[in-house]
């Protein structure tokens, strides 16, 4: 049977919750989040109950401090005058939320949540909300020094302003959509080549000796995409962090 | 594609705000502190461990030094005295050789042997002009 390649992102709920007309039912999504976050946390619990972690650690402490570190230090090199400290946690659990997600989505028969525009809609919406709220908070008026820099003359104002109101909006849309493009083709990919090694392998012996090939090429894609999974949290916490940047410091 | 079915939004939304809330809370709560101080413990470790070793250092340094002064200073007594020893040789070799030389039938004999030599150069200088 061969299904749809788009098949795999379908929502199926499992708990139905209806409250008149809104529908907030617990979907494979929510399930696939939480498995995923609950492994993370329990891997740090395991670490942290055991005598509070060991003075040189073993591979699954690796694991989770390298996460530590690293972002630990994207805010810290990337916002300018030592303001990156207290950004920690938001880039910590927002790039351990997309890269949680994002392995979990590698095992097979799993489902990805961040291979849904709303998911990522809904993260990219708190980057950007919350880098706006930081910056009048910081600078009030000022912060409309974005759409229209100091220094620039008034004729090229009309054209400037909306140019930078574009860019500005466009953070949003380009945040989210890189996440849940960059995820949505992959598993896409991962699917078609499957099905068509599957198809392969059912046609005859001739094409059953080629198909070894198909699954050779499915296997190296994987580990591609294992890249991309990690890649892409990469990317989302580095931007965060220099969208955050410009709320700080203005340029 | 399943991703723009806009009835399916709200419930993802509802739960993504609800779970990354707990996340976020439970992560800062719980979890940043015991990891913040796994790493804090090793770095104080490490760095005690750095004075520990430069201090080693120092100490295996000014032990090289001390024993290289002392291996100098003998060093250096012992070749003095080893010269001392030589020139005196040399001093009193030279001393007896010529006490020797110039003492009792010793200076009878060289002086017979310079006589003789002389007498047989000679002899040979006038025998070869013929």
């Amino acid at each position: 049977m061969i299904s749809s390649p788009l098949e795999q992102f379908e929502l199926i709920p499992l708990i139905p919750i209806r409250f008149g007309d809104f529908d907030i039912s617990i979907t494979h999504s929510t399930l696939f989040m939480l498995i995923a976050l609950t492994t993370f946390l329990l891997l740090i619990r395991m670490i942290i109950m055991n005598n509070g972690g060991t003075l040189v650690p073993n591979r699954w402490q690796v694991i989770v401090e390298g996460i530590y570190d690293l972002s630990m230090m994207m805010p810290h090199e990337t916002i300018t005058g030592n303001k990156g400290q207290k950004y920690f946690p938001l880039i910590f659990s927002l790039f351990s939320f997309v890269l949680t997600c994002n392995i979990v989505g590698m095992v097979p028969y799993s489902f990805t949540a961040t291979s849904h525009l709303s998911i990522t809609l809904g993260l990219a919406s708190i980057v950007f909300f919350g880098y706006a709220i930081i910056g009048i908070r910081k600078h009030g008026i000022r912060m409309l020094e974005l759409y229209y820099p100091a220094g620039v003359s008034l004729v090229l104002a009309p054209l400037i302003v909306p140019i930078e109101l574009i860019a500005q909006i466009s953070r949003i849309i380009s945040l989210s959509v890189r996440l849940f493009a960059n995820m949505m083709a992959g598993h896409t990919l991962l699917k078609v080549i499957a099905g068509f090694a599957w198809q392969m392998m059912s046609l005859g012996t001739a094409l059953f000796i080629a198909h070894l090939v198909t699954l050779a090429v499915l296997t190296m894609l994987i580990g591609l995409e294992l890249a991309v999974a990690f890649i892409q949290a990469y990317v989302f916490a580095i931007l965060t962090c220099i969208y955050l940047n410009e709320a700080e410091n203005l340029h | 594609m399943p991703q723009f079915d806009t009835v399916t939004f709200l419930s993802q939304l509802f739960w993504l705000t609800v779970v990354f809330y707990t996340f976020y809370m439970v992560v800062i709560r719980n979890f940043l502190p015991g990891l913040t101080r796994i790493l804090k413990v090793r770095r104080k470790k490490l760095n005690l461990g750095a004075k520990q070793g430069s201090a080693f250092e120092q100490e295996t340094v000014a032990t090289n030094l001390s024993y290289d002064n002392i291996i100098g200073q003998k060093a250096g007594t012992s070749r003095t005295l080893l010269a001392d020893t030589v020139l005196k040789t040399t001093n009193w070799t030279q001393a007896t050789a010529e006490l020797t030389n110039n003492s009792g039938d010793l200076k009878q004999a060289n002086a017979q042997y310079l006589n003789s030599s002389i007498n047989i150069t000679g002899r040979k200088i006038l025998t070869s002009g013929m």
